[in-house]
């Protein structure tokens, strides 16, 4: 490219198209950490998240030969991080940022150690030799311009369009969505109305591993083929920005994520096309756009109030209701006032 | 000065170290179960990590090569988290130090041999002062993140190195610069081995950091803004010019680290100049409990465990990357079992 | 939601029992709850008084499933019931309205009120359906709230209301209400039991947690009175005395109010001037706020809380810089100086919330006696703390107050909350300073912690110290001022003199009801 082609609308078409390529695996990561952070959540450990979603994902590709079999296994392995992460915050009330750090360090030795010990007799780096294909959508891909950007795209891509209505329902409209938001601004209200606070974070931060493990296998897999020690570079970092920049609404996100997806692309055209900018300013670009972002961003839109604030009620026994159960420590014989069920409301004048 | 202890049969410490030393065995059988599963026998695997940890003088300076390091970064995230401030960004703090220590290290126009060490030293410390006024300021004066803030820098820190090492300081050889002059090493303290006077300086650091923090004015206006920044506002505190000043002491110690490993032992700035220091250097902080002379004792624990792994990588073919899974899991269920304080 | 299954209802709507049999709860070496019991008829308001740390919180989140207790259980009608947490509560018809409000700000009043029930659905949350019906309960008891208000944005008696609408529409017949009064106006308290009572006339039975008698009084028809961990006794309303209920909770007969001796009133040392300062929200924390203070004087500043007691003293101690107006202080104005230049120049501020603005909990004696004045030649050199003259002030510190504790090593958290506020308000002392500013000095103390206090403060004012007290409790007011001023929508709306202070002529100030207006 030259500078001339920057006045080419082929040129945009086909940055789009590359742009939204390289964002859907920080879309992913983002829509579910900005989920756990709507519930209190904050996981700087989705680095170690998204590399142990590579490998497993790369292994089971590897092994079985089909996507979607390796996009399950990566998903898996980041629900697994998600609920050790949930466990020590949650039910341990370990600091966050530690226990992110800490989880990073160890999901990073683990995935090397995996990989290693699959490998260790290879003499050269193993490829997949499965391609994820790219599919062109009927009648949306024949629209002018942005139809080829947009719906040209592998199936991985489409999952991702697909996923930000579901994500958008599922904090807005729906029961668990509104119980999520309540945790994460005042859990002690919740927890005073029966909402199970503890229940709804863990199932918070699972998804929001298991949609990291989901981006880093789509990495490994659908655009790299192959797994290397550190190839998520960051990712998992940007993805905490994109959620404030993208003030911790899904349609957002998915801007902010194309956003950062179209400045990596222009990266690397940049440098493809030899304009004498070194290489390493235009490496550093997506990090410098990350601080930009934060500080124009921060102290309007905030954190949830509750987040990093492990929730602790005095007195209550830790055993989930199943084991309460089985101990015999609830009764079901408990009278009751009246016969209300909770959706029906007490009309005035007490006749029921 | 400080708080009084309980008293009971089992002293508070032995029943830790009691639970510390249980955790430790139990990390070792799980990573040995995982040893087993790849066809080593753990114990030859354990047994070399202790062999090459400890089996020779060149095995233990190089214990003490590697403690050094991330001894200064755990200092650095010691003083950051006693004022409640989270300093993530170590690693990037260390490249600017190291950076600037190197400039300094071949571009000594003039300054006498003597001066050349001494300049090196704090243009270190500076260069890693200033890298981290820039978070500090941004979180006092716009409130944004530092934890994201800080992340995002180490990446510009060590990719800012690359290119210098790729390009205006390229030496053509090796992916590193060229080497400094003479007078900007270290002096070896035992011959034949790596082991430089790096680590006294990491001694020194680790005991004025301890003595500040216990008696000095701004160790108290540091400790009470950490413990409570309410009380520290009313009581008519500077908590922002206090934060602010130990962010960026943070950021110099890091500097310092960044320093210490181009005088002591590469003499020139290579590329992959910190695998992590910054990160590891907070789980050393956590492990002392936020104590500085404890942090130096993590720290050398630490490298005997790093320095074990790499003979047993040589020598049976075993990924390092065990020794990273047995200090992750070890902290996680530190973290589980609720030994350390959240900071 | 709850695993408590559908069981037969009670005998009768409108005739049923609430009890605590024999609760007993430990919190560490605290025993906060012994050997209570307690019951609620239907259609009875059930006022439950007692002091500060008497154990009414307790027994009430026992009641609520918040709390498990060691021993004893809750029954209805006799038949006991497994709380295991507050759903299981809910379900049993049992609601609360805590004192801090259990609401979400950021979400609207529907939202809080559909938070935690299928109201609008199980899975797919449909609030229009949710809307109709709760909207119908609301005009039926006669509360009138928008629905699509962010919580934030409602006063204080609105969200009290959105508490009470909240257990009402989860079907609760048993209503406890925790400190209701504390952040109300006087009108606002006037609905509120006009509320209560026809809530109760429906049939629900009502228990009220309060430290104020008077209100107490007015609205129960039985009062039962707890102290250090148990109860006392209960009566009808009708067949006892205040007077006697007082002695039921402090176990003895308060002494006499203590009449200050005249004094001379010297030159001024205080003028606020017209000040305004906005608070975060962007409200009128204190709008156009004047007054003045001589040295030697006990100014009372009275008020509900919530008037701008909190900007008022932010703004004398530097942390909050008025809008407009000036504060002048021995002659100079303090707009643009520092915290540290006016605790320098001698002002002492006693906070509100001693735990969180006055000292650090795991600090020891020592390092809080120095809180303020680290940084003077008496204690450090060259930036290094001396610390043997560190313990030497706070040996003396503990002498002079008669703080009970192990010595200047001991941590700040180990004392008892009168020692604690002994200590603070020594340290503030010791400094001599010209102005002290006192915000609730004796919340949450005991008796004779209270008296102790007080004495000092009296003290120091006989020494010339001018002190501005800043307090929401009628009684400390009165005991203590040489003047009244009455603090109503963030300005002064009212001066009383000693000699004409009474409750009557303040409260109606308050009010708005006599005096300058509001």
């Amino acid at each position: 490219m030259t500078i001339h082609s920057l006045l080419e609308l082929t040129f945009w078409v086909s940055l789009l198209a590359a742009g939204i390529r390289i964002a859907t695996p920080l879309l992913f990561a983002s829509l579910g950490e900005a989920v756990a952070e709507r519930a209190g959540l904050l996981n700087v450990g989705i680095e170690g998240m998204m590399a142990l979603g590579a490998i497993c994902g790369f292994l089971a590709a590897f092994a079985s030969g089909n996507v979607w079999v390796s996009l399950l296994a990566a998903i898996g392995a980041g629900a697994l991080a998600g609920l050790i992460f949930g466990l020590l915050t949650i039910v341990r009330g370990a600091d966050q940022i530690v226990t992110g750090i800490v989880l990073n360090i160890l999901a990073l030795g683990v995935a090397s150690f995996l990989y290693q010990s699959a490998f260790a007799s290879a003499n050269d780096v193993p490829q997949l030799a499965l391609r994820t294909g790219v599919y062109a959508l009927p009648w949306l891909s024949t629209i002018p311009w942005i139809g080829r950007a947009l719906f040209v795209q592998s199936p991985i891509v489409y999952l991702a369009y697909v996923l930000v209505p579901i994500f958008w329902f599922l904090m807005e409209r729906t029961t668990w969505g509104l119980s999520a938001k309540a945790v994460g601004e005042n859990p002690e209200a919740a927890d005073s109305v029966g909402i199970d606070v503890w229940r709804i974070r863990m199932q918070a931060i699972v998804l929001g591993g298991a949609m990291a493990g989901l981006g880093g296998a789509t990495i490994a897999v659908a655009q790299v083929g192959a797994y290397v020690d550190g190839m998520i570079s960051g990712r998992g970092f940007i993805a905490l920005a994109i959620v404030v920049f993208g003030g911790w609404s899904p349609w957002r996100i998915a801007l902010a994520s194309l956003f950062f997806g179209a400045a990596d692309a222009l990266q690397l055209r940049l440098q493809i096309s030899g304009i004498g900018l070194p290489n390493q300013l235009l490496l550093g670009l997506p990090y410098l756009l990350t601080i930009i972002v934060v500080v124009f961003v921060a102290g309007r839109a905030g954190y949830p109030a509750a987040i990093n604030q492990p929730y602790r009620r005095r007195g209550l026994t830790i055993l989930p209701k199943f084991f309460q159960r089985m101990t015999g420590a609830t009764s079901n014989a408990a009278p009751q006032l009246a016969d209300i069920r909770a959706t029906v409301p007490v009309p005035k004048g007490g006749n029921q | 000065m400080s708080s009084t202890a309980s008293t009971s049969i089992v002293s508070d410490r032995a029943v830790e170290l009691f639970k510390v030393a249980g955790l430790i065995l139990l990390v070792a059988a799980f990573c040995g179960i995982l040893l087993a599963a790849t066809g080593v026998n753990p114990f030859r695997a354990y047994i070399q990590i202790l062999k090459g940890a400890f089996g020779s003088l060149n095995a233990v300076a190089e214990c003490l090569v590697y403690a050094t390091p991330i001894t200064f970064t755990a200092l650095s995230v010691i003083l950051c988290f006693r004022c409640g401030l989270w300093n993530i960004g170590a690693d990037g703090q260390l490249y600017m130090g190291a950076i600037a220590a190197v400039g300094v290290g071949f571009n000594t126009i003039g300054l006498p041999n003597l001066v050349v060490l001494p300049a090196m030293l704090l243009a270190g410390f500076a260069a890693g002062a200033a890298y981290a006024a820039i978070p500090a300021l941004l979180r006092l004066r716009f409130g944004a993140s530092e934890v994201i803030v800080t992340i995002m820098m180490n990446f510009l820190a060590s990719t800012f190195a690359i290119y210098l090492i790729s390009g205006p300081w390229a030496s053509g050889i090796t992916p590193a610069t060229p080497p400094i002059v003479p007078a900007g090493f270290l002096p070896i303290l035992i011959p034949g081995t790596r082991l430089s006077a790096n680590i006294l300086i990491a001694v020194l650091a680790a005991a004025i950091l301890t003595l500040v923090l216990s008696s000095t004015v701004f160790g108290f206006r540091v400790r009470t803004i950490g413990q409570n920044i309410d009380a520290a506002r009313s009581a008519g505190m500077r908590v922002g010019r206090v934060m602010f000043a130990s962010f960026a002491a943070a950021g110099g110690l890091a500097g310092l680290a960044g320093f210490g490993e181009v005088a002591g032992i590469y003499h020139n700035l290579p590329a992959g100049l910190s695998p992590g220091f910054g990160y590891t250097g907070i789980v050393v902080a956590l492990l002392a409990k936020l104590n500085p002379m404890r942090a130096l004792i993590v720290a050398v624990l630490l490298g005997a465990l790093n320095v074990g792994a790499d003979s047993m990588q040589r020598s049976l073919g075993v990924p390092v990357s065990i020794v990273t899974i047995m200090e992750g899991l070890f902290i996680l269920l530190i973290l589980a079992a609720r030994l350390v304080e959240r900071p | 939601m709850s695993v408590v299954a559908q069981n037969p209802p009670a005998r009768s709507l409108s005739d049923w029992t609430l009890s605590a049999r024999g609760v007993t709860k430990r919190f560490g070496n605290v025993l906060a709850n012994s050997d209570v019991s307690l019951d609620l008829h239907a259609g009875e308001i059930h006022a439950l008084l007692g002091e500060n740390g008497a154990g009414k919180s307790t027994i009430m989140k026992i009641l609520y499933g918040m709390i498990i207790p060691d021993e004893g259980a809750i029954e209805i009608d006799g038949r006991q019931l497994a709380l295991q947490s507050p759903s299981d509560a809910i379900h049993a018809g049992i609601g609360m309205v805590f004192q801090h409000f259990m609401l979400v700000p950021t979400l609207t009043v529907l939202e809080n009120l559909i938070l935690g029930t299928d109201f609008a659905g199980r899975f797919v949350s449909r609030k229009s359906r949710a809307r109709r019906r709760l909207a119908e309960v609301a005009r039926s008891y006669r509360i009138n709230i928008d629905f699509d208000r962010k919580v934030a944005s409602l006063s204080v008696g609105e969200q009290q209301r959105v508490e009470i609408l909240k257990a009402l529409v989860r079907g609760a017949r048993a209503l406890i209400l925790d400190e209701p009064t504390a952040v109300l106006t006087p009108s606002e308290i006037e609905d509120l039991g006009t509320t209560l009572r026809e809530l109760a006339a429906e049939g629900h039975g009502i228990i009220i947690v309060t430290h104020k008698l008077a209100e107490a009084m007015n609205i129960s028809d039985r009062v039962s009175v707890m102290r250090q961990g148990r109860r006392v006794g209960t009566w009808r309303t009708d067949t006892i005395s205040a007077e006697e209920l007082v002695v039921q909770m402090i176990g003895r007969d308060l002494d006499e109010v203590r009449l200050a001796s005249e004094h001379r009133r010297s030159q001024k040392i205080l003028e606020v001037k017209n000040v305004v300062a906005m608070t975060r929200r962007g409200l009128r924390g204190l709008d156009g706020l004047s007054l003045s203070l001589c040295a030697g004087e006990i100014v009372g500043v009275a008020g509900v809380e919530g008037n701008g007691q909190n900007e008022l003293a932010a703004c004398l101690t530097g942390l909050c810089r008025p809008d407009s107006g000036d504060i002048v202080f021995e002659g100079a104005s303090i707009l643009d100086r520092s915290t540290r230049d006016l605790l320098a120049a001698g002002i002492a501020h006693i906070p509100e919330d001693r735990h969180r603005d006055g000292a650090v909990l795991d600090f020891s004696l020592a390092e809080n006696s120095i809180l303020v004045d680290h940084g003077s030649a008496a204690f450090q050199r060259y930036g290094v703390i001396d610390r043997k003259r560190v313990t030497a002030f706070t040996d003396r510190l503990i002498k002079d107050f008669d703080i009970r504790c192990e010595g200047p090593g001991a941590v700040f958290k180990g004392l008892s909350g009168g020692n604690q506020q002994k200590l603070v308000l020594g340290r503030e002392l010791a400094r001599v300073p010209k102005l002290l500013i006192a915000m609730q000095p004796t919340r949450g103390l005991d008796v004779g912690a209270i008296e102790y206090v007080h004495k000092r403060l009296l003290d120091q004012r006989a020494a010339g110290m001018a002190i501005l007290l800043i307090s929401t409790e009628l009684d400390e007011i009165l005991a203590l001022s040489d003047r009244v001023l009455v603090l109503r929508g963030g300005r002064i709306v009212g001066a009383v003199e000693r000699a004409e202070a009474t409750k009557d002529a303040i409260g109606n100030l308050m009010l708005g009801k006599s005096g300058m207006a509001a």
